[in-house]
């Protein structure tokens, strides 16, 4: 008899407790920027893009989801011929961003990416380029890397020396 | 020979050799011993200093001293430490210099993941950069379509240098500049000249040479898929692996056969892949029909049963008359599938005459056991070779290679009597200095080789006939003199050159006798042979190699034996087509267009009711045909080849045909009744006992493992067909035999092969791999059990029950029962006359030469423009100047070309481009509208 009114009571008072359920979608929940969702690919500071095709990411991704494909522009860059994310398989697992050199790709505080047909999950790289530089703004691969590229020549990246002279008689 | 002594590394006991220096031994043993400049093919020179160990006097000696491993013959009972702090301390350090300067490359590298500057950076601990000061940079050079020059991530282990002008004989690529500034390159940006430039991206231990056509369609090495397999642009057969992703060949790997081409590939066989993936390949079964009451006709493609239909109609027809070609670049099962649906009798040889000929006295002389074929590591350890008639190194490159390291023997056996080890790379050059073992070539003109020899002949084919005879003649009477004693048969003069040829060969302990059949003449390749023979009897290690047009031009012309004794090569088909034309000619893989002319081939072709072509790509040939069945390629089919030291090996398929694409065997499985694979080698060995080896890869086929084309760490697999379809579908498999086409299976670095004496091949099947060793430099650790017996962990390994033997490489003449055959003598019809006429002889060039590598682009832009070579002194008997038009007619065909003056050209000859050549057929002759008196002669070129 007491345990059933303890009960009722109980149910009673959580009437005037503040409720914990979010009005979703209506209302969003705060989600930190390193929250694991949706992957983007990101643009350096100069508006090109990060990504060089390295495969990294395809290699770390336990579930094989990412397809990386190289290319080369006339500059010199390489940049990926295809990139495809096949999200149906994606577990967020945020090891790609681990591996990427370039702070290329990223993942986002964005989750919603519910689909009625599977094959709609398959995200290529025009879907996943985005405009800015996401997390890293300041960061540009081409500057640190030995590679000469349109724009760089030998020599013109951080912390380096000017092509040597190799017909010069100097040591 | 080799000894076994026994080492001591961290106190524990281990058996190796005792001709290898102590880098080696210890990766024998399986010891991740960090190393730049050693290289197995061309010694220690101690220049890096990374793989420094410590060795210790005796028991009680605790300090120990540090040595250079490379640079350390083993020795009984030495004592070493590979763990001591002291060593790993000095290793570390030592890479931290190295890769001071070493740029931030690696995602933007072809080498990454390849990069055996990776893999010891992390072996030696090194794994975060302290130095934050400026790095070196340097300009990088063009160095032609093969090769990519990034010369900032050099770390100066001279091993490109070392490999390129002291293995290859190079002389446009150096090194430049001095201490940190040192330069690797060639002195003005360039197309880089040696024939075997491409190795320098697998010799370069990091990406300053990277292979410029794997650059343009580019996968890390973890994503590639491979399969062995054997490269077929030439008739050594060197072994390879090919590698794949997504339908496209991306890249031709060299895969480590000791007998054959041990670690380095030549061009043509590392970049001619690309006629895989050409845009104009065959994929589709084509039909031409006759459009009712019009003249015009129409291609349409078919599916495969309406394919066969038309097929078997025309097979079945009432008075049907089908005649077939078969192919040398194809294998010896489609070959044979060929053979069983024509029949002996309408079987031909895609073949020239006066190559055939040339075969048919090979095969006769080879079963007449007279002599012993040597490969090209027989031709490596011997001390003398006589080549005649023959420019390998634009024939069969890789054998040039061979000869030009046999030429170093003399050095290392002088270093040897000093008690200096033949891997002793620097000493041993510094002791050799110019002593060469001897090198005698017989040529029409200088060749590649030409550095390295000590008589270099320069000769008209009849001249060298001629000398030859005289060798012969010498050595039939020092026969004479050793057998009879006095009875000297002198019919023969020899002159002085010939004697001193002669005796080099008898003074050497293993002479070889190298030639082949590209002078196409058989009078030549027969006083070889006798010469040879002549030789076996005296030296009991005197071998012979004879270089032939296409991989498996011996395995076709040991298939072609028809009941009537008329030879069934080209020359005669196109009479037979000339006289009676079959109602169906079935041509296999073979360019009718590359042997006659055009205009005649075609009026010849149009008299035949039905031509069925199957082919791989768009040829000329194709273009006449009735129907077209697309052949698979070499990378989409098993095949067996017979090399030209009669060498049969097995290729696999590293991917599914494509679309229609089907192998001849199965195109033709309907038709002739050999559906089985059982069958069809049931029928080969029926054709030719010789080929009963060929049933051992059948049998090797089917082991109870399936082998994992892909390395474990391949990647994409749930989104490479996502694209397509979402869903994910089951890797193809492969039915004919146990490799996979995915990462299931028998992963590449347990796959341990028999090594028994019979087949010595103990590299990995689908590619080379060792725990922590990315880099194709672990093939030096797989490499291992050499000798080994007591290795307990090969043991082990061996122990889960694997036997693949696919790399099976069996000599079919080594046990057959002898039948006697005498070679033919070759005359001269008047050897004394003055010679008056003018030779017409081919010109061979590495990169034109091949019929499939024309289909490669990066090889297509290395190809000579077209020229018809003669010495000064000829041209100005015919009155023309260098680069004026020179036309040489013959039966079939004329052509007219501009000329080039090439001073190193005997006199009398004329060297036409061997593909002009070719069609230029018989009665060659430099057209009679020069003004000079002795042209018009003609000469059977």
């Amino acid at each position: 008899m007491m345990s059933q009114i303890r009960t009722l009571l109980k149910v009673l008072k959580h009437t005037f407790t503040k409720p914990d359920t979010v009005q979703y979608p209506e209302q969003k929940p705060y989600l930190s920027p390193r929250y694991r969702g949706r992957i983007v690919l990101t643009r350096d500071p100069n508006g090109d893009e990060r990504c060089v095709a390295c495969n990294l990411c395809s290699a770390a991704c336990p579930v094989d989801c990412i397809l990386v494909e190289k290319d080369e522009t006339q500059g010199g860059r390489w940049q990926a011929k295809t990139f495809r994310i096949n999200f149906s398989r994606c577990i967020m697992c945020g090891f790609c961003e681990e591996a990427c050199p370039t702070h290329a790709i990223q993942l986002t505080p964005d989750f919603e990416m519910a689909e009625y047909d599977r094959q709609n999950l398959v995200y290529e790289k025009e879907h996943l380029l985005i405009d800015g530089p996401g997390k890293y703004r300041d960061y540009n691969f081409y500057e640190v890397c030995g590679k000469a590229i349109e724009g760089k020549a030998k020599g013109q990246a951080n912390n380096e020396a000017p092509p040597i002279n190799i017909k010069s008689l100097l040591p | 020979m080799t000894n076994m002594v026994t080492i001591f590394i961290e106190d524990l006991p281990y058996q190796v050799a005792d001709d290898i220096n102590l880098l080696q031994a210890c990766l024998s043993l399986k010891l991740d011993i960090p190393y730049f400049c050693w290289h197995p093919a061309m010694g220690s020179v101690g220049a890096c200093r990374q793989c420094a160990v410590m060795q210790y006097q005796n028991e009680d000696d605790t300090r120990g001293r540090l040595v250079m491993s490379c640079m350390t013959p083993v020795s009984e009972g030495m004592r070493l430490s590979f763990n001591n702090e002291k060593a790993e301390t000095f290793r570390a350090t030592n890479i931290e210099a190295i890769m001071t300067n070493h740029p931030h490359d690696c995602p933007v590298c072809e080498e990454g993941g390849d990069c055996h500057l990776q893999d010891m950076t992390l072996l030696s601990g090194h794994i975060k950069r302290r130095y934050p000061g400026t790095k070196r940079t340097h300009n990088n050079q063009y160095l032609g379509p093969l090769l990519n020059h990034e010369m900032n991530r050099c770390i100066g282990c001279y091993r490109c240098v070392r490999f390129y002008r002291d293995y290859c004989g190079g002389n446009d690529l150096n090194v430049f500049s001095s201490k940190n500034n040192i330069y690797f390159g060639r002195a003005e940006p360039g197309i880089l000249e040696n024939e075997f430039s491409g190795n320098l991206a697998e010799v370069c231990p990091t990406g300053v040479f990277t292979d410029k056509p794997f650059s343009q369609h580019y996968i890390r090495k973890w994503d590639l898929q491979s399969s062995p397999s054997i490269c077929s642009h030439c008739s050594v057969g060197c072994n390879t692996y090919v590698t794949e992703r997504g339908g496209i060949i991306r890249k031709i790997n060299n895969r480590y056969n000791e007998e054959i081409n041990g670690h380095f590939l030549c061009d043509r066989g590392r970049f001619a892949y690309q006629h895989v993936n050409h845009e104009s390949k065959l994929t589709q079964v084509w039909s031409r029909a006759q459009q009712q009451n019009s003249q015009s006709q129409q291609t349409h493609v078919l599916d495969d049963k309406k394919a066969h239909s038309q097929f078997s109609q025309w097979l079945n027809e009432a008075d049907a008359q089908v005649v077939g070609i078969g192919s040398a670049r194809s294998s010896i099962e489609n070959n044979a599938a060929l053979h069983k649906l024509v029949g002996a009798n309408n079987f031909y040889a895609g073949i020239a005459s006066d190559e055939f000929s040339q075969l048919q006295l090979l095969i006769k002389t080879y079963k007449s056991n007279q002599l012993s074929l040597v490969s090209l590591n027989d031709i490596e350890q011997s001390d003398a070779v006589l080549l005649v008639g023959e420019d390998v190194t634009q024939t069969a490159p890789r054998l040039a290679l061979s000869i030009r390291q046999m030429t170093k023997n003399a050095g290392i056996a002088k270093a040897a009597k000093m008690g200096i080890k033949h891997w002793q790379d620097e000493a041993v050059r510094n002791i050799s200095q110019d002593e060469k073992s001897p090198l005698i070539i017989i040529n029409t003109h200088e060749t590649k080789l030409a550095d390295v020899a000590k008589h270099n002949l320069n000769l008209a084919p009849n001249k060298q006939l001629e000398l030859l005879l005289e060798i012969e003649a010498y050595l039939t009477n020092e026969d004479a003199k050793t057998h009879f004693s006095a009875t000297l048969l002198s019919e023969t003069k020899s002159s002085d050159i010939a004697i001193a040829i002669a005796n080099e060969l008898l003074t050497a302990n293993n002479p070889v006798v190298v030639t082949g059949t590209h002078s196409f003449d058989i009078t030549l390749l027969s006083a070889c042979l006798r010469v040879s023979i002549l030789l076996k009897d005296q030296k009991e290690n005197a071998g012979f190699y004879c270089a032939t047009s296409a991989i498996n031009a011996l395995g076709l012309s040991l298939l072609v034996q028809p009941d009537d004794d008329i030879a069934h090569d080209l020359d005669s088909l196109i009479e037979n087509i000339k006289s009676k034309p079959p109602t169906l000619l079935i041509i296999m893989e073979t360019d009718l267009y590359r042997y006659c002319s055009n205009e005649k081939l075609t009026t010849y072709l149009d008299k035949i009711k039905h031509i069925v072509v199957i082919e791989q790509i768009l040829t000329d040939t194709v273009k006449m045909a009735d129907l077209v069945l697309p052949a698979a390629s070499f990378a989409e089919q098993h095949g067996s080849w017979l090399n030209n030291e009669a060498r049969l090996q097995r290729a696999y398929a590293v991917m599914p045909a494509s679309e229609m694409r089907q192998t001849p065997v199965q195109w033709l499985a309907q038709h002739n009744s050999l559906d089985d694979e059982h069958n069809l080698y049931r029928y080969i060995q029926n054709i030719s006992p010789l080929l009963q080896p060929i049933m051992q890869f059948y049998t090797a086929d089917k082991s109870d493992f399936s082998v994992a084309s892909q390395p474990m760490r391949s990647s994409a697999r749930t989104a490479f067909f996502a694209n397509i379809d979402v869903k994910e579908y089951a890797p193809k498999r492969d039915e004919k035999s146990n490799l996979t086409f995915s990462m299931e299976g028998v992963a590449g670095f347990r796959q341990q092969t028999l090594n028994n004496s019979q087949h010595k091949i103990t590299t990995p099947v689908t590619g080379v791999w060792s725990p922590k060793w990315n880099s194709n430099q672990a093939v030096n650790k797989t490499l291992s059990n050499t000798l080994n017996e007591s290795s307990v962990q090969d043991k082990a390994d061996l122990d889960i029950g694997l036997n693949l033997d696919l790399n099976l490489s069996l000599k079919i003449f080594d046990h057959i029962n002898t039948n006697r055959f005498e070679v033919p003598a070759s005359k001269i019809d008047s050897p004394s006359q003055p010679l008056t006429n003018i030779s017409i002889c081919p010109h061979h060039h590495i990169y034109s030469n091949d019929e499939l590598s024309d289909y490669s682009s990066s090889i297509q832009q290395l190809r000579p423009d077209p020229v018809i070579s003669l010495n000064q002194k000829q041209a100005n008997d015919l009155a023309i100047k260098s680069g004026e038009n020179l036309t040489i007619t013959s039966n079939n065909y004329n052509i007219s070309l501009p000329c080039l003056i090439n001073n190193t050209l005997a006199d009398k000859v004329v060297l036409v481009p061997f593909t002009e050549f070719m069609r230029l057929g018989a009665n060659k002759q430099v057209s009679s509208n020069y003004s000079a008196g002795n042209t018009n002669g003609d000469v059977n070129g």
